[in-house]
Protein backbone atom coordinates (compact mmCIF):
# COMPACT_ATOMS: atom_id res chain seq x y z
CA UNK A 1 0.00 0.00 0.00
CA UNK A 2 2.85 2.39 0.89
CA UNK A 3 4.24 2.94 -2.67
CA UNK A 4 0.83 4.21 -3.86
CA UNK A 5 0.78 7.07 -1.35
CA UNK A 6 3.38 9.38 -2.93
CA UNK A 7 1.98 9.61 -6.47
CA UNK A 8 -1.49 10.43 -5.08
CA UNK A 9 -0.12 13.25 -2.91
CA UNK A 10 1.97 14.62 -5.79
CA UNK A 11 -1.03 14.57 -8.07
CA UNK A 12 -3.12 16.49 -5.51
CA UNK A 13 -0.41 19.08 -4.89
CA UNK A 14 0.11 19.60 -8.59
CA UNK A 15 -3.58 19.61 -9.48
CA UNK A 16 -4.99 22.14 -6.99
CA UNK A 17 -3.11 25.35 -7.96
CA UNK A 18 -3.19 24.36 -11.62
CA UNK A 19 -6.97 24.01 -11.55
CA UNK A 20 -7.43 27.23 -9.59
CA UNK A 21 -4.96 29.50 -11.37
CA UNK A 22 -4.70 28.12 -14.89
CA UNK A 23 -7.47 25.73 -15.94
CA UNK A 24 -10.56 27.44 -14.44
CA UNK A 25 -9.60 30.97 -15.65
CA UNK A 26 -8.73 29.52 -19.08
CA UNK A 27 -12.23 27.98 -19.30
CA UNK A 28 -13.73 31.32 -18.22
CA UNK A 29 -11.80 33.25 -20.89
CA UNK A 30 -12.72 30.66 -23.53
CA UNK A 31 -16.42 30.91 -22.65
CA UNK A 32 -16.12 34.72 -22.70
CA UNK A 33 -14.56 34.64 -26.17
CA UNK A 34 -17.46 32.49 -27.41
CA UNK A 35 -20.26 34.49 -25.78
CA UNK A 36 -18.85 38.06 -26.12
CA UNK A 37 -19.44 38.64 -29.89
CA UNK A 38 -23.05 37.48 -29.60
CA UNK A 39 -23.86 40.18 -27.01
CA UNK A 40 -21.57 42.85 -28.52
CA UNK A 41 -19.22 42.65 -25.57
CA UNK A 42 -15.52 43.47 -25.91
CA UNK A 43 -13.10 40.64 -26.56
CA UNK A 44 -10.50 39.52 -23.99
CA UNK A 45 -7.80 41.33 -25.97
CA UNK A 46 -9.81 44.56 -26.04
CA UNK A 47 -10.26 44.35 -22.26
CA UNK A 48 -6.50 43.87 -21.87
CA UNK A 49 -5.88 46.90 -24.07
CA UNK A 50 -8.32 48.93 -21.95
CA UNK A 51 -6.25 48.07 -18.87
CA UNK A 52 -3.09 49.13 -20.72
CA UNK A 53 -4.79 52.40 -21.67
CA UNK A 54 -5.75 53.12 -18.07
CA UNK A 55 -2.21 52.37 -16.92
CA UNK A 56 -0.84 54.73 -19.56
CA UNK A 57 -3.19 57.54 -18.56
CA UNK A 58 -2.25 56.91 -14.93
CA UNK A 59 -5.71 56.22 -13.49
CA UNK A 60 -5.56 52.42 -13.10
CA UNK A 61 -3.22 51.96 -10.13
CA UNK A 62 -4.50 55.19 -8.55
CA UNK A 63 -8.10 53.96 -8.73
CA UNK A 64 -7.15 50.53 -7.33
CA UNK A 65 -5.31 52.12 -4.40
CA UNK A 66 -8.10 54.62 -3.68
CA UNK A 67 -10.88 52.00 -3.77
CA UNK A 68 -8.79 49.56 -1.72
CA UNK A 69 -7.96 52.15 0.94
CA UNK A 70 -11.64 53.13 1.23
CA UNK A 71 -12.73 49.49 1.42
CA UNK A 72 -10.04 48.32 3.83
CA UNK A 73 -10.28 51.32 6.19
CA UNK A 74 -14.05 50.96 6.44
CA UNK A 75 -13.73 47.20 6.83
CA UNK A 76 -11.17 47.42 9.64
CA UNK A 77 -13.19 49.99 11.61
CA UNK A 78 -16.55 48.25 11.00
CA UNK A 79 -15.24 44.76 11.67
CA UNK A 80 -13.43 45.70 14.89
CA UNK A 81 -16.43 47.59 16.31
CA UNK A 82 -18.88 44.90 15.17
CA UNK A 83 -16.80 42.10 16.72
CA UNK A 84 -16.50 44.09 19.96
CA UNK A 85 -20.26 44.69 20.20
CA UNK A 86 -20.90 41.08 19.11
CA UNK A 87 -18.80 39.78 21.99
CA UNK A 88 -20.65 42.07 24.43
CA UNK A 89 -24.19 41.21 23.26
CA UNK A 90 -23.29 37.52 22.83
CA UNK A 91 -21.79 37.25 26.30
CA UNK A 92 -24.24 39.44 28.23
CA UNK A 93 -27.80 38.54 27.34
CA UNK A 94 -29.13 41.60 29.20
CA UNK A 95 -27.20 43.85 26.80
CA UNK A 96 -28.69 41.96 23.87
CA UNK A 97 -32.15 42.40 25.36
CA UNK A 98 -31.48 46.13 25.59
CA UNK A 99 -29.78 46.79 22.23
CA UNK A 100 -30.60 43.71 20.11
CA UNK A 101 -33.83 45.14 18.64
CA UNK A 102 -32.21 48.47 17.73
CA UNK A 103 -29.20 46.79 16.13
CA UNK A 104 -31.42 44.48 14.09
CA UNK A 105 -33.51 47.47 12.98
CA UNK A 106 -30.43 49.45 11.92
CA UNK A 107 -29.03 46.36 10.18
CA UNK A 108 -31.96 46.47 7.78
CA UNK A 109 -31.65 50.15 6.87
CA UNK A 110 -30.35 50.45 3.29
CA UNK A 111 -26.77 51.62 3.52
CA UNK A 112 -26.64 53.36 0.13
CA UNK A 113 -29.70 55.41 0.98
CA UNK A 114 -27.55 57.01 3.67
CA UNK A 115 -25.26 58.51 1.03
CA UNK A 116 -26.94 61.96 0.69
CA UNK A 117 -27.31 62.23 4.46
CA UNK A 118 -23.66 61.31 4.93
CA UNK A 119 -22.56 64.02 2.49
CA UNK A 120 -24.75 66.61 4.22
CA UNK A 121 -23.33 65.76 7.66
CA UNK A 122 -19.74 64.80 6.79
CA UNK A 123 -19.03 66.89 3.71
CA UNK A 124 -17.10 65.80 0.63
CA UNK A 125 -13.98 64.41 2.34
CA UNK A 126 -12.91 60.79 2.64
CA UNK A 127 -14.44 60.24 6.10
CA UNK A 128 -18.07 59.96 4.99
CA UNK A 129 -17.11 57.35 2.37
CA UNK A 130 -15.21 55.30 4.90
CA UNK A 131 -18.09 55.74 7.36
CA UNK A 132 -20.53 54.20 4.87
CA UNK A 133 -18.32 51.14 4.38
CA UNK A 134 -17.72 50.79 8.13
CA UNK A 135 -21.47 51.07 8.78
CA UNK A 136 -22.20 48.17 6.42
CA UNK A 137 -19.35 46.02 7.77
CA UNK A 138 -20.29 46.68 11.37
CA UNK A 139 -23.62 44.86 11.14
CA UNK A 140 -22.22 41.83 9.29
CA UNK A 141 -19.42 41.52 11.82
CA UNK A 142 -21.75 42.11 14.77
CA UNK A 143 -24.26 39.47 13.63
CA UNK A 144 -21.62 36.77 13.04
CA UNK A 145 -19.77 37.47 16.30
CA UNK A 146 -22.95 37.70 18.36
CA UNK A 147 -24.19 34.32 17.12
CA UNK A 148 -20.76 32.68 17.61
CA UNK A 149 -20.37 33.96 21.18
CA UNK A 150 -23.96 33.39 22.29
CA UNK A 151 -23.90 29.84 20.87
CA UNK A 152 -20.55 28.98 22.49
CA UNK A 153 -20.90 25.41 23.74
CA UNK A 154 -21.59 25.82 27.50
CA UNK A 155 -19.83 22.51 28.12
CA UNK A 156 -16.55 24.24 27.20
CA UNK A 157 -17.20 26.85 29.92
CA UNK A 158 -17.92 24.15 32.52
CA UNK A 159 -14.94 22.07 31.34
CA UNK A 160 -12.61 25.10 31.69
CA UNK A 161 -13.92 25.66 35.19
CA UNK A 162 -13.47 22.02 36.20
CA UNK A 163 -9.81 22.17 35.08
CA UNK A 164 -9.21 25.46 36.91
CA UNK A 165 -8.25 27.47 33.80
CA UNK A 166 -7.70 31.18 34.41
CA UNK A 167 -9.35 33.91 32.33
CA UNK A 168 -6.43 34.25 29.89
CA UNK A 169 -6.34 30.52 29.22
CA UNK A 170 -10.09 30.35 28.84
CA UNK A 171 -10.05 33.23 26.35
CA UNK A 172 -7.10 32.16 24.23
CA UNK A 173 -7.11 28.38 24.50
CA UNK A 174 -10.83 27.60 24.64
CA UNK A 175 -13.18 30.45 23.70
CA UNK A 176 -11.17 32.08 20.88
CA UNK A 177 -10.56 28.81 18.99
CA UNK A 178 -14.18 27.86 19.53
CA UNK A 179 -15.63 31.04 17.98
CA UNK A 180 -12.89 31.73 15.43
CA UNK A 181 -14.43 29.82 12.48
CA UNK A 182 -17.53 32.05 12.72
CA UNK A 183 -15.36 35.14 13.20
CA UNK A 184 -13.35 34.33 10.09
CA UNK A 185 -16.60 33.70 8.19
CA UNK A 186 -17.90 37.07 9.41
CA UNK A 187 -14.66 38.83 8.46
CA UNK A 188 -14.74 37.40 4.93
CA UNK A 189 -18.37 38.37 4.36
CA UNK A 190 -17.72 41.85 5.87
CA UNK A 191 -14.74 42.33 3.53
CA UNK A 192 -16.86 41.37 0.52
CA UNK A 193 -19.58 43.77 1.70
CA UNK A 194 -16.94 46.50 2.11
CA UNK A 195 -15.81 46.17 -1.51
CA UNK A 196 -19.41 46.01 -2.77
CA UNK A 197 -20.35 49.15 -0.81
CA UNK A 198 -17.24 50.96 -2.07
CA UNK A 199 -18.09 50.33 -5.71
CA UNK A 200 -21.80 50.97 -5.18
CA UNK A 201 -21.09 54.21 -3.32
CA UNK A 202 -18.56 55.29 -5.95
CA UNK A 203 -21.13 54.53 -8.64
CA UNK A 204 -23.97 56.26 -6.82
CA UNK A 205 -21.71 59.04 -5.63
CA UNK A 206 -21.23 60.39 -9.13
CA UNK A 207 -24.82 61.65 -8.94
CA UNK A 208 -23.76 63.80 -6.00
CA UNK A 209 -21.67 66.58 -7.48
CA UNK A 210 -18.04 66.29 -6.46
CA UNK A 211 -18.44 63.38 -4.06
CA UNK A 212 -16.33 60.97 -6.08
CA UNK A 213 -13.73 61.88 -8.66
CA UNK A 214 -11.72 58.67 -8.50
CA UNK A 215 -11.89 54.99 -7.61
CA UNK A 216 -12.84 51.98 -9.69
CA UNK A 217 -16.57 52.53 -9.14
CA UNK A 218 -16.29 56.10 -10.45
CA UNK A 219 -14.32 54.81 -13.43
CA UNK A 220 -17.09 52.26 -14.15
CA UNK A 221 -19.76 54.96 -14.12
CA UNK A 222 -17.64 57.17 -16.42
CA UNK A 223 -17.16 54.20 -18.77
CA UNK A 224 -20.95 53.69 -18.91
CA UNK A 225 -21.47 57.40 -19.71
CA UNK A 226 -18.88 57.31 -22.51
CA UNK A 227 -20.05 53.90 -23.80
CA UNK A 228 -16.66 52.23 -23.08
CA UNK A 229 -17.65 48.65 -22.30
CA UNK A 230 -14.02 47.53 -22.39
CA UNK A 231 -13.05 49.87 -19.53
CA UNK A 232 -16.26 49.01 -17.68
CA UNK A 233 -15.53 45.27 -17.75
CA UNK A 234 -11.82 45.76 -17.06
CA UNK A 235 -12.71 47.64 -13.85
CA UNK A 236 -15.29 45.02 -12.82
CA UNK A 237 -12.73 42.21 -13.28
CA UNK A 238 -10.13 44.24 -11.40
CA UNK A 239 -12.53 44.47 -8.46
CA UNK A 240 -12.87 40.68 -8.55
CA UNK A 241 -9.10 40.27 -8.54
CA UNK A 242 -8.40 42.64 -5.65
CA UNK A 243 -11.30 41.13 -3.66
CA UNK A 244 -9.87 37.63 -4.12
CA UNK A 245 -6.41 38.86 -3.13
CA UNK A 246 -7.65 40.62 0.04
CA UNK A 247 -9.75 37.60 0.99
CA UNK A 248 -6.70 35.32 0.68
CA UNK A 249 -4.50 37.69 2.72
CA UNK A 250 -7.20 38.10 5.38
CA UNK A 251 -7.70 34.35 5.90
CA UNK A 252 -3.95 33.70 6.08
CA UNK A 253 -3.47 36.64 8.44
CA UNK A 254 -6.22 35.52 10.83
CA UNK A 255 -5.19 31.85 10.78
CA UNK A 256 -1.53 32.60 11.44
CA UNK A 257 -2.38 35.36 13.92
CA UNK A 258 -4.58 33.06 15.95
CA UNK A 259 -1.93 30.36 15.86
CA UNK A 260 0.62 32.82 17.28
CA UNK A 261 -1.78 34.14 19.96
CA UNK A 262 -3.25 30.82 21.09
CA UNK A 263 -0.30 28.54 20.33
CA UNK A 264 -2.78 26.08 18.83
CA UNK A 265 -3.05 24.96 15.24
CA UNK A 266 -6.77 24.40 15.48
CA UNK A 267 -7.32 24.37 11.72
CA UNK A 268 -5.59 21.01 11.50
CA UNK A 269 -8.90 19.31 12.24
CA UNK A 270 -10.30 20.60 8.95
CA UNK A 271 -8.20 18.05 7.38
CA UNK B 1 -3.61 11.52 55.38
CA UNK B 2 -6.98 12.89 56.50
CA UNK B 3 -9.93 11.36 54.79
CA UNK B 4 -11.64 13.71 52.36
CA UNK B 5 -15.23 14.54 53.12
CA UNK B 6 -17.83 16.30 50.99
CA UNK B 7 -21.00 17.53 52.62
CA UNK B 8 -23.99 18.91 50.74
CA UNK B 9 -26.64 20.51 52.96
CA UNK B 10 -30.13 21.48 51.80
CA UNK B 11 -29.13 22.14 48.21
CA UNK B 12 -32.00 23.74 46.30
CA UNK B 13 -31.67 24.79 42.65
CA UNK B 14 -34.34 26.79 40.82
CA UNK B 15 -34.53 27.98 37.22
CA UNK B 16 -36.85 30.96 37.55
CA UNK B 17 -39.81 29.58 39.48
CA UNK B 18 -39.16 25.94 38.56
CA UNK B 19 -37.57 23.92 41.35
CA UNK B 20 -35.14 21.42 39.83
CA UNK B 21 -33.38 20.25 43.00
CA UNK B 22 -35.26 20.30 46.27
CA UNK B 23 -33.46 20.34 49.67
CA UNK B 24 -30.89 17.78 48.62
CA UNK B 25 -28.45 16.66 51.36
CA UNK B 26 -25.74 13.98 51.26
CA UNK B 27 -22.43 13.18 52.93
CA UNK B 28 -19.69 11.64 50.78
CA UNK B 29 -16.44 10.35 52.26
CA UNK B 30 -13.57 8.71 50.38
CA UNK B 31 -15.99 6.58 48.46
CA UNK B 32 -18.03 6.38 45.29
CA UNK B 33 -21.70 7.21 45.39
CA UNK B 34 -24.13 6.96 42.52
CA UNK B 35 -27.07 9.29 41.97
CA UNK B 36 -29.61 7.05 40.28
CA UNK B 37 -32.79 8.29 38.70
CA UNK B 38 -34.73 8.81 35.50
CA UNK B 39 -33.58 11.24 32.80
CA UNK B 40 -34.43 14.85 33.52
CA UNK B 41 -34.85 14.43 37.27
CA UNK B 42 -32.06 16.93 38.06
CA UNK B 43 -29.04 14.65 38.62
CA UNK B 44 -26.77 16.65 36.33
CA UNK B 45 -28.00 19.90 37.90
CA UNK B 46 -26.66 18.65 41.26
CA UNK B 47 -23.24 18.03 39.69
CA UNK B 48 -23.26 21.47 38.06
CA UNK B 49 -24.13 23.05 41.41
CA UNK B 50 -21.17 21.27 43.04
CA UNK B 51 -18.93 22.44 40.18
CA UNK B 52 -20.24 25.98 40.71
CA UNK B 53 -21.61 26.55 37.23
CA UNK B 54 -23.57 29.78 37.01
CA UNK B 55 -26.33 30.00 34.43
CA UNK B 56 -28.73 32.77 33.51
CA UNK B 57 -31.88 32.60 35.65
CA UNK B 58 -30.48 29.92 37.95
CA UNK B 59 -30.63 30.29 41.74
CA UNK B 60 -28.71 27.99 44.08
CA UNK B 61 -29.29 27.78 47.84
CA UNK B 62 -27.69 25.55 50.45
CA UNK B 63 -24.17 24.75 51.65
CA UNK B 64 -21.47 22.70 49.93
CA UNK B 65 -18.63 21.94 52.33
CA UNK B 66 -15.36 20.13 51.69
CA UNK B 67 -13.57 18.97 54.85
CA UNK B 68 -15.95 21.23 56.82
CA UNK B 69 -14.99 24.38 54.86
CA UNK B 70 -16.93 26.00 52.00
CA UNK B 71 -15.89 24.28 48.78
CA UNK B 72 -13.57 26.32 46.53
CA UNK B 73 -14.89 25.70 43.04
CA UNK B 74 -12.59 27.76 40.81
CA UNK B 75 -9.12 26.29 40.98
CA UNK B 76 -9.64 22.83 39.55
CA UNK B 77 -10.51 21.18 42.90
CA UNK B 78 -13.68 19.76 41.41
CA UNK B 79 -12.95 17.57 38.40
CA UNK B 80 -15.87 16.70 36.18
CA UNK B 81 -16.26 14.20 33.36
CA UNK B 82 -19.17 15.25 31.20
CA UNK B 83 -21.85 13.22 29.50
CA UNK B 84 -20.82 13.05 25.83
CA UNK B 85 -17.10 13.73 26.49
CA UNK B 86 -15.84 17.31 26.22
CA UNK B 87 -12.64 17.21 24.19
CA UNK B 88 -12.11 20.48 22.27
CA UNK B 89 -11.32 19.48 18.68
CA UNK B 90 -8.51 21.99 18.17
CA UNK B 91 -6.14 20.40 20.70
CA UNK B 92 -4.17 17.16 20.46
CA UNK B 93 -4.45 14.59 23.24
CA UNK B 94 -1.03 15.75 24.44
CA UNK B 95 -2.14 19.42 24.62
CA UNK B 96 -5.38 18.42 26.37
CA UNK B 97 -3.43 16.45 28.99
CA UNK B 98 -1.29 19.53 29.77
CA UNK B 99 -4.04 22.14 29.99
CA UNK B 100 -5.23 21.70 33.61
CA UNK B 101 -4.13 24.24 36.23
CA UNK B 102 -2.50 21.68 38.53
CA UNK B 103 -0.61 19.60 35.95
CA UNK B 104 1.05 22.83 34.79
CA UNK B 105 2.62 23.22 38.25
CA UNK B 106 4.93 20.32 37.39
CA UNK B 107 8.07 20.57 35.25
CA UNK B 108 7.86 19.43 31.62
CA UNK B 109 9.68 16.18 32.47
CA UNK B 110 7.34 15.41 35.37
CA UNK B 111 4.35 16.23 33.15
CA UNK B 112 5.60 13.80 30.50
CA UNK B 113 6.05 11.01 33.06
CA UNK B 114 2.59 11.55 34.56
CA UNK B 115 0.89 11.76 31.17
CA UNK B 116 2.64 8.66 29.88
CA UNK B 117 1.69 6.72 33.01
CA UNK B 118 -1.94 7.84 32.89
CA UNK B 119 -2.37 7.17 29.17
CA UNK B 120 -0.75 3.75 29.60
CA UNK B 121 -3.24 2.91 32.35
CA UNK B 122 -6.05 3.78 29.93
CA UNK B 123 -4.39 1.91 27.07
CA UNK B 124 -4.37 5.03 24.88
CA UNK B 125 -0.68 6.04 24.94
CA UNK B 126 -0.46 5.60 21.16
CA UNK B 127 -3.09 8.33 20.67
CA UNK B 128 -1.03 11.11 22.26
CA UNK B 129 -0.48 13.10 19.05
CA UNK B 130 -3.96 12.63 17.65
CA UNK B 131 -6.76 15.17 17.40
CA UNK B 132 -10.19 14.32 18.85
CA UNK B 133 -11.72 13.94 15.37
CA UNK B 134 -9.33 11.00 14.91
CA UNK B 135 -10.68 9.20 18.02
CA UNK B 136 -13.67 6.92 18.57
CA UNK B 137 -16.35 7.72 21.18
CA UNK B 138 -14.81 5.35 23.72
CA UNK B 139 -11.32 6.76 23.16
CA UNK B 140 -12.64 10.31 23.62
CA UNK B 141 -14.27 9.32 26.91
CA UNK B 142 -11.00 7.79 28.14
CA UNK B 143 -9.08 10.91 27.10
CA UNK B 144 -11.63 13.12 28.92
CA UNK B 145 -11.27 11.03 32.07
CA UNK B 146 -7.46 11.02 31.82
CA UNK B 147 -7.38 14.83 31.39
CA UNK B 148 -9.57 15.26 34.48
CA UNK B 149 -7.54 12.85 36.63
CA UNK B 150 -4.20 14.35 35.53
CA UNK B 151 -5.36 17.59 37.13
CA UNK B 152 -5.51 15.78 40.50
CA UNK B 153 -9.00 16.82 41.58
CA UNK B 154 -10.04 16.70 45.24
CA UNK B 155 -13.56 15.69 44.21
CA UNK B 156 -14.52 13.75 41.10
CA UNK B 157 -17.91 14.14 39.39
CA UNK B 158 -18.94 11.92 36.50
CA UNK B 159 -22.05 12.48 34.45
CA UNK B 160 -23.09 9.15 32.91
CA UNK B 161 -19.51 8.15 32.07
CA UNK B 162 -20.44 5.15 29.96
CA UNK B 163 -23.24 6.63 27.85
CA UNK B 164 -22.54 6.69 24.09
CA UNK B 165 -19.79 4.05 24.29
CA UNK B 166 -19.70 0.41 23.27
CA UNK B 167 -20.03 -2.51 25.71
CA UNK B 168 -16.36 -3.54 25.74
CA UNK B 169 -15.13 0.02 26.33
CA UNK B 170 -17.76 0.45 29.04
CA UNK B 171 -16.38 -2.57 30.91
CA UNK B 172 -12.81 -1.25 30.45
CA UNK B 173 -13.84 2.12 31.92
CA UNK B 174 -15.63 0.48 34.85
CA UNK B 175 -12.52 -1.63 35.53
CA UNK B 176 -10.35 1.48 35.41
CA UNK B 177 -12.61 3.37 37.79
CA UNK B 178 -12.61 0.37 40.13
CA UNK B 179 -8.81 -0.03 40.11
CA UNK B 180 -7.36 3.44 39.70
CA UNK B 181 -9.92 6.03 40.77
CA UNK B 182 -10.96 4.20 43.95
CA UNK B 183 -7.31 4.07 45.06
CA UNK B 184 -7.16 7.91 44.94
CA UNK B 185 -9.50 8.00 47.95
CA UNK B 186 -11.39 11.09 46.79
CA UNK B 187 -15.15 11.65 47.07
CA UNK B 188 -16.57 10.49 43.75
CA UNK B 189 -20.12 11.16 42.61
CA UNK B 190 -21.38 9.32 39.54
CA UNK B 191 -24.67 10.14 37.85
CA UNK B 192 -26.26 7.18 36.13
CA UNK B 193 -29.54 5.67 35.03
CA UNK B 194 -27.95 2.29 34.31
CA UNK B 195 -28.55 -0.14 37.25
CA UNK B 196 -25.58 -2.35 36.26
CA UNK B 197 -23.25 0.65 36.23
CA UNK B 198 -24.61 1.87 39.57
CA UNK B 199 -24.01 -1.49 41.29
CA UNK B 200 -20.59 -2.01 39.65
CA UNK B 201 -19.23 1.33 40.84
CA UNK B 202 -21.10 2.47 43.96
CA UNK B 203 -20.56 2.05 47.67
CA UNK B 204 -23.91 3.77 48.12
CA UNK B 205 -26.72 4.45 45.69
CA UNK B 206 -29.11 7.37 46.15
CA UNK B 207 -32.35 7.03 44.20
CA UNK B 208 -33.78 10.36 43.11
CA UNK B 209 -37.21 11.50 42.01
CA UNK B 210 -38.14 14.65 40.13
CA UNK B 211 -37.39 17.39 41.31
CA UNK B 212 -34.11 15.85 42.48
CA UNK B 213 -34.79 14.73 46.01
CA UNK B 214 -33.64 11.48 47.59
CA UNK B 215 -36.41 8.90 47.77
CA UNK B 216 -34.20 6.15 49.23
CA UNK B 217 -30.57 5.14 49.66
CA UNK B 218 -29.09 1.66 49.25
CA UNK B 219 -25.77 0.36 50.51
CA UNK B 220 -24.03 -1.84 47.97
CA UNK B 221 -22.61 -4.65 50.12
CA UNK B 222 -20.26 -6.28 47.58
CA UNK B 223 -16.55 -6.16 48.29
CA UNK B 224 -13.97 -4.44 46.12
CA UNK B 225 -12.33 -5.01 43.73
CA UNK B 226 -15.41 -5.80 41.69
CA UNK B 227 -15.42 -7.09 38.17
CA UNK B 228 -17.97 -7.90 35.52
CA UNK B 229 -18.50 -11.48 36.70
CA UNK B 230 -20.28 -10.06 39.79
CA UNK B 231 -23.19 -9.10 37.53
CA UNK B 232 -24.04 -12.82 37.27
CA UNK B 233 -24.47 -13.04 41.06
CA UNK B 234 -28.09 -13.60 42.21
CA UNK B 235 -27.73 -11.04 45.02
CA UNK B 236 -26.78 -8.44 42.42
CA UNK B 237 -29.91 -9.24 40.42
CA UNK B 238 -31.98 -8.86 43.57
CA UNK B 239 -30.39 -5.47 44.27
CA UNK B 240 -30.95 -4.46 40.67
CA UNK B 241 -34.64 -5.36 40.97
CA UNK B 242 -34.89 -3.30 44.15
CA UNK B 243 -33.23 -0.41 42.35
CA UNK B 244 -35.55 -0.35 39.37
CA UNK B 245 -38.75 -1.09 41.27
CA UNK B 246 -40.87 2.03 41.83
Amino acid sequence: MEPNKKPIKRQKLWLRPTLQVVVAPAIFLLLWSIIAPEYQLPSVIKIGLAVAEMIEVGTYWHDIIISSVRGLSGFLIGFALGAFFGILTGRFSQLFLLFGGLLHFLRWTPVLALLPLTIRIGGLGEQPKIFLVAWACFFVSWAYTHVAVSKLNPAYIWWSKSLGLNLRQRLFRVYAPSVSPSLIGGARVALAVAMIVVVAAELGGTIQEGFFRDGLGYRISRAIETNRNDINIACILTFGLIGTFFDFVLVQFIKRGLRVITGIDFYRNEG
Amino acid sequence: MDKAHLSIENLTVCYGKTVVVNSFSIEVGSETIVLFGPSGCGKTTILKAILGVSEYGKHVKGNILFNNKPLIQDDGHVGMVFQGPVVPPWMTVSALCRIGSKIRDYSATEQNIKIEKMLNQFGISDLINRYPYQLSGGQKQRVALAVTLLNEPSILLMDEPSTFIDGMTRIAIWDFLEKEVRSLGIPTIVVSHDPAEAIRLADKIFCLSSPAAITRSLNVPFTHPRNDSMLRNEDVWELMNTLISP
